[in-house]
């Protein structure tokens, strides 16, 4: 009760349950459902080089309650949200056995 | 295995592509390869050959094998370079006030400016080298200093030692030699660093052979009367260069022949030392500008590693 009191003195509630939804959010779609980020997972290691699976998020819209929608706000098909990501090989810059620079 | 050690007044690091006990035991005597070499070319050394050489100036001076073929490879990149890179700059180095080894002058008061004549740098073509008598004649007030390939020189003399151990890699202060591939069959990794932030790389090449090296004046320089010198001295001013090129990186057949090239590249500036590398096919090399900006040869891509994504065969 003593929050509710709090509530009509500060933005902070409001803070509040959209950082709620957030969390809510990240627990159904993963972190990658909150900002486009490729998620890197080494595959196979060697002396000299490296190759890792990089997988390739879409773009999710973060589930806000709807008083917060806008006018831009664009409705997702559940479909795309829980699609399997696209995977490519990327090959990663093996580390440098030495560096060449002015002597010293 | 690798080994890290300081000689000619650098970092020095050697590796071997194997684990085997007779590369362990080649390794372990790299350090003292280069004392024994540093014994006879250091200019910094009164009792070394070079300086018994320097104080010979004007008279026939009978030479060991080893210092004919270095002041003859020193000669052979004044040739290859119309002196741009020559080992007549003795007298200029000191009169700037590279006196004793850099070690020492971090930490002391480099001598006044000294004028000398006119700056100029004594030709080398003056210089006579008898094989055939083993004697080498340096001309009246010439005194050499092998500095502009003494280390690509080092590097390379211990990488046809390590090659018969396994592949190797040789790093004498930056000057670069690579036997051949790795024994996984792919190229060592080199990076370049970057002058302007030493924990950051500009550029990773991939080397299977010969050599790389770097020349640069954001270290080794001091301040005269105020004045902050550097190393690397143009002939053709007889003072240190005042090219736009902060550091200079060469890859060249021998390590011998990278130093020499980057050399030139920082001394005639980005543009006329992009146009020399460019007309010899052998050499691929970059220079970093005052501006931070990069600029590279042609044939410097085949060197360098490029992103790329596999393509997907499941």
């Amino acid at each position: 009760m003593a929050s509710t009191q709090k509530k009509a003195h500060t933005a902070a509630p409001d803070l509040k349950l959209l950082i709620t939804t957030a969390a809510v959010a990240a627990t159904l779609i993963g972190w990658g459902g909150l900002a486009a980020r490729e998620t890197v997972v080494p595959t196979s290691a060697s002396p000299s080089a490296l190759t890792i699976m990089v997988a390739e998020l879409p773009v999710v819209a973060t589930i806000v309650p709807p008083g917060f929608t806008t006018q831009n706000s664009t409705v997702v098909n559940a479909a795309d949200v829980t699609s399997a990501p696209a995977m490519r090989r990327v090959v990663v810059a093996p580390a440098p056995v030495t560096v060449t620079r002015s002597s010293r | 295995m690798e080994i890290h050690f300081t000689a000619m007044g650098c970092q020095m690091f050697a590796v071997v592509d194997s684990n085997a006990e007779q590369a362990a035991h080649m390794l372990a005597q790299v350090p003292q390869w280069f004392t024994d070499w540093e014994a006879y070319l250091s200019r910094f050394r009164a009792d070394s050959e070079l300086s018994q050489l320097n104080r010979a100036c004007g008279a026939p001076f009978v030479a060991s094998t080893l210092l004919l073929e270095v002041v003859d490879a020193a000669l052979q990149a004044a040739h290859a370079t119309e002196g741009i890179v020559t080992p007549t700059v003795l007298d200029a180095l000191e009169a700037a006030g590279y006196v004793c080894s850099f070690e020492r002058l971090l930490h002391r008061d480099a001598p006044a400016l000294q004028q000398w004549g006119d700056n100029v740098v004594p030709d080398w073509r003056a210089i006579t080298l008898d094989r055939v008598n083993r004697t080498i004649t340096l001309p009246a007030h010439t005194r050499l200093d092998l500095g502009g390939v003494a280390k690509g020189w080092a590097a390379d003399q211990a990488i046809r030692q390590l090659a018969a151990v396994g592949p190797a890699l040789v790093d004498a202060g930056g000057d670069i030699a690579v036997s051949g591939p790795r024994a996984d069959g792919s190229a060592w990794a080199v990076g370049v660093a970057d002058p302007f932030d030493g924990t950051q790389q500009r550029e990773l090449l991939l080397l299977t052979h010969g050599g790389v090296a770097t020349s640069g004046r954001d270290y080794r320089r001091w301040q005269q009367n105020g004045i902050w010198q550097h190393h690397l001295l143009d002939p053709r001013t007889g003072v240190p260069s005042a090219s736009d090129v902060i550091s200079a990186t060469v890859v060249a057949p021998t390590a011998c022949e990278a130093e020499v090239a980057a050399k030139v590249a920082l001394l005639l500036g980005s543009a006329a030392g992009l146009g020399w590398l460019e007309a010899r096919p052998t050499l691929a090399g970059l220079v970093i500008c005052d501006d931070r900006t990069l600029r590279r040869s042609s044939k410097l891509d085949s060197f360098c590693w490029q992103p790329r994504e596999e393509e997907d065969h499941d």
